[in-house]
C-alpha cells in the first residue's frame, strides 16, 4: 500500500514506517473526541518526511502510536515491518524537551538509551565517546545536562537518538523551544548531520520553513479529527544550505503550505464541529 | 522529682545517693572552674563550626567547576556569617544562665550551672561514655533497619500499584500513631532483651522513610517517564533509571526525619525497660538528684542527634552532586 508515496527515496526501498487508516478517539465527559481519523502515510527508507499541521491536530499522539505507547481505535501500523507495540522501542525518539536525566551526566544519558536500545556496557561507552568525538561535544561528555544551555542539550538528544540503532527515527517538535536564532543553527546542523548517513526519519513541526529546509516530502495534517489533507514533495537538491530560504521556489512553496495550513485552521471551526 | 527517687527500686537509689554524696565533695572546685569552662567551650564550639563549613565547603568546590571555587568561597562567608549570630545568642545564654546560678545561689539539685554540669560530666566520662555508645548503637542499628524495611516497603508497593491502594492511606493514618507510646506494649510481648527497644527505633524510623519514598516514586517527571517508554525502557529499568533516583530528594528529607527521631526514640525505649544506655543513666541520675548528669545526658542526646542528622545530610550532598552543579554554565 501507499508505496507509491514514497517517492522521495528509491521507489524500490523498503518502507520503514507503514500507517494505514489508523483512527483514535478519547473518552470526554460528551461521548469520545475523535483525535485520528483515519491517517495514512509511510517512511521509506533513507527519507525524512515531516508531518505538519496546526496545534492540537494529533501529531504527538500519533507519534505516541508508532512508538506504542497506545493502540489505535482501527487501522494498521508497521515499523520496519514489524506492527507497533509488539516490541518496545521499535523507533528511535527525539522529544521536544531535551529528556535527559539530570542525575547522569551527558556521557551517561547516552549511554543509557544505548543500554535500552539493547547494547552491551562496553559498547554502549565506546560508541557514546565516538559519537560525542564526531560531533566535536566531547568537553561535554561530563557535564551534567543542566549546566547546557537549550540548544546543547537538543544536540546531545539528537545525538542520542542518531546513535540508537532502530532504521526510524521520531522527531518531535524537536526544536520548538528554543530561540529562532538558535533554531536556525541547529537546522542546519541536524540537516549536515543527517545528509552524511540519511536514516529514515518522520518529523513532526508546526514550522514550514523547517519542514521545507529538512524534508524530502511533506504532510499537511488537518485539525482534528485529523487526516493527511495535502502532500507535498520537496524539489530541492542535496545537500541543502540555508540558502534555499532566499529562492523563489522556496517562497512559493512555502506560501502555498501555509494557506493550506490555514484553510485547515480556518476550516475547522465550519466544517468539522 | 523527691517522690520518683522514693518510688524508684533500691538499687537505683542506692547509687544515686552515693552519686549525690560524691557531687557535694566536688562542688567547690566546679564552680570556681565553672565561668572559665563555660567561655572556652563556647568559643571553642564556634571555631569547630567555622572550620567544618570552610571544608565541607571547600570539599564541594573541588568536585565542581574551576569557576565554582569562587562562589563556594563567597558561600563560605556567607555561611560564617549566618553562623556567628546564633552561636553569639548561645554563648549569651549560657553566660546568663551561669551568673543567674552563682547570684541567688541556686541548689545544684535543682539547677546546676553549665560549668557545673561540664565538670560533673567530665567527672562522670567513663560511665557517660559507656552509656552513650550503647545508646548510638542502638539508634544506629534500629535507624539502619527501620530506614531499610520503609525503603523496601516503598519500593514494593509503588511496583504493586493495587496494593498500594489499599495501603497508603492506612500508612498516612498510622503517622498519627504515637508509635513511642508503644514501648510498654513492645515490652509487654518481647520482655526486656534488647528485641522490644531495636523494634521501637525501628518503627519510628520507618514511617517518615516510608511515606516520603512512596511520593518521591511518584513525582517523576512525566516527559522523562514518556521518552524511556518510547525508546523501549521496561518496567524495571524505568523503575531503576528514573523513579528511584527521582525519588532519592525525598528519601534524604525522610532519612533525616528519620535520624532526628532515632536518638530520642532509642533514649525513651531504655527509659521503659533497660539496664544501659543514655535513658537509663538519665532516669538513674534524676532519681538520685543529679540533676547536671541529667543535663549532661540531654547534652549528649543532642549531641548524636546532630551527628547523625549531619552524616545523612552528608551523604545526601554525595549521592545528589548532580544538584550542586544546576545553574553552573549556563
Amino acid at each position: 500500500m501507499n508505496r507509491k508515496r514514497s517517492n522521495g527515496a528509491s521507489p524500490s526501498a523498503p518502507l520503514v514506517l507503514e500507517v494505514d487508516r489508523v483512527a483514535l478517539s478519547y473518552p470526554q465527559a460528551a461521548g469520545r473526541t475523535q483525535v485520528l481519523g483515519g491517517v495514512s502515510l509511510s517512511v521509506g527508507a533513507g527519507e525524512f518526511v515531516s508531518l505538519l499541521g496546526p496545534s492540537g491536530s494529533g501529531k504527538t499522539t500519533l507519534l505516541g502510536l508508532v512508538g506504542g505507547l497506545e493502540r489505535p481505535d482501527s487501522g494498521r501500523i508497521l515499523v520496519a515491518g514489524e506492527p507497533a507495540g509488539s516490541r518496545p522501542g521499535l523507533a528511535a525518539y527525539m522529544p521536544q524537551q531535551a529528556a535527559l536525566l539530570p542525575w547522569r551526566t551527558v556521557q551517561g544519558n547516552i549511554e543509557l538509551a544505548l543500554r535500552i536500545a539493547g547494547r552491551s556496557r562496553e559498547e554502549a561507552r565506546r560508541l557514546a565517546r565516538e559519537g560525542l568525538e564526531r560531533l566535536g561535544l566531547e568537553r561535554h561528555a561530563r557535564s551534567y545536562p543542566q549546566v547546557l544551555s537549550g540548544g546543547m542539550q537538543q544536540r546531545v538528544s539528537f545525538l542520542r537518538a542518531l546513535l540508537s540503532p532502530q532504521p526510524l527515527m521520531l522527531l518531535d517538535e524537536p526544536f520548538g523551544a528554543l530561540d529562532a536564532l538558535t533554531r536556525q543553527e541547529m537546522q542546519e546542523w541536524l540537516l549536515s548531520l543527517w545528509e552524511q548517513d540519511r536514516r529514515s526519519v518522520l518529523l513532526v513541526t508546526h514550522s514550514i520553513e523547517e519542514a521545507l529546509l529538512l524534508s524530502d516530502r511533506i504532510l499537511v495534517l488537518s485539525s482534528a479529527p485529523a487526516t493527511i489533507v495535502r502532500e507535498l514533495a520537496v524539489p530541492f537538491g542535496r545537500p541543502r544550505r540555508r540558502q534555499l530560504w532566499s529562492e523563489s521556489a522556496f517562497g512559493e512553496l512555502k506560501e502555498e503550505l501555509y494557506q493550506a495550513l490555514r484553510r485547515e485552521r480556518g476550516g475547522s471551526g465550519e466544517g468539522r464541529a | 522529682m523527691a517522690g520518683s527517687g522514693h518510688r524508684g527500686p533500691d538499687r537505683n537509689e542506692a547509687d544515686g545517693r552515693e552519686a549525690v554524696r560524691r557531687d557535694a565533695a566536688a562542688d567547690g572546685a566546679a564552680s570556681e572552674r565553672a565561668g572559665a569552662a563555660a567561655d572556652g567551650a563556647a568559643s571553642e564550639r564556634a571555631g569547630a563550626a567555622a572550620d567544618g563549613a570552610a571544608s565541607e565547603r571547600a570539599g564541594a568546590a573541588a568536585n565542581g567547576a574551576k569557576s565554582a571555587r569562587a562562589r563556594a568561597g563567597g558561600r563560605t562567608r556567607a555561611r560564617l556569617k549566618a553562623a556567628w549570630p546564633p552561636l553569639a545568642v548561645l554563648a549569651a545564654l549560657l553566660l546568663l544562665w551561669e551568673a543567674a546560678v552563682r547570684l541567688w545561689g541556686v541548689e545544684a539539685w535543682l539547677m546546676p550551672s553549665p560549668g557545673r554540669i561540664l565538670s560533673d560530666a567530665w567527672e562522670a566520662r567513663e560511665r557517660l561514655a559507656g552509656h552513650a555508645g550503647a545508646t548510638l548503637s542502638l539508634t544506629l542499628l534500629g535507624f539502619a533497619g527501620g530506614s531499610a524495611a520503609g525503603f523496601a516497603l516503598a519500593a514494593l508497593l509503588h511496583l504493586l500499584p493495587l496494593v498500594r491502594a489499599g495501603v497508603y492511606p492506612l500508612l498516612v493514618l498510622s503517622q498519627n500513631v504515637p508509635i513511642i507510646a508503644l514501648g510498654p506494649l513492645l515490652v509487654i510481648w518481647f520482655g526486656f532483651g534488647l528485641l522490644p527497644k531495636l523494634l521501637l527505633v525501628m518503627l519510628v524510623c520507618f514511617f517518615p522513610v516510608c511515606v516520603a519514598m512512596l511520593g518521591g516514586l511518584r513525582g517523576a517527571d512525566p516527559a522523562l517517564e514518556r521518552y524511556l517508554r518510547m525508546i523501549g525502557a521496561g518496567r524495571w529499568r524505568r523503575f531503576a533509571s528514573l523513579e528511584l533516583p527521582s525519588s532519592a530528594p525525598h528519601l534524604f528529607s525522610g532519612l533525616k526525619l528519620a535520624a532526628s527521631y532515632s536518638v530520642t526514640s532509642a533514649v525513651v525505649a531504655e527509659w521503659i525497660g533497660s539496664d544501659r544506655g543514655l535513658g537509663y543513666f538519665m532516669l538513674l541520675s534524676s532519681k538520685g538528684f543529679k540533676t547536671s548528669l541529667v543535663f549532661a545526658g540531654v547534652a549528649i542526646v543532642v549531641a548524636l542527634s546532630l551527628l547523625l542528622v549531619a552524616a545523612v545530610a552528608g551523604a545526601e550532598r554525595l549521592a545528589l552532586r548532580w544538584r550542586s552543579e544546576r545553574g553552573g554554565a549556563a
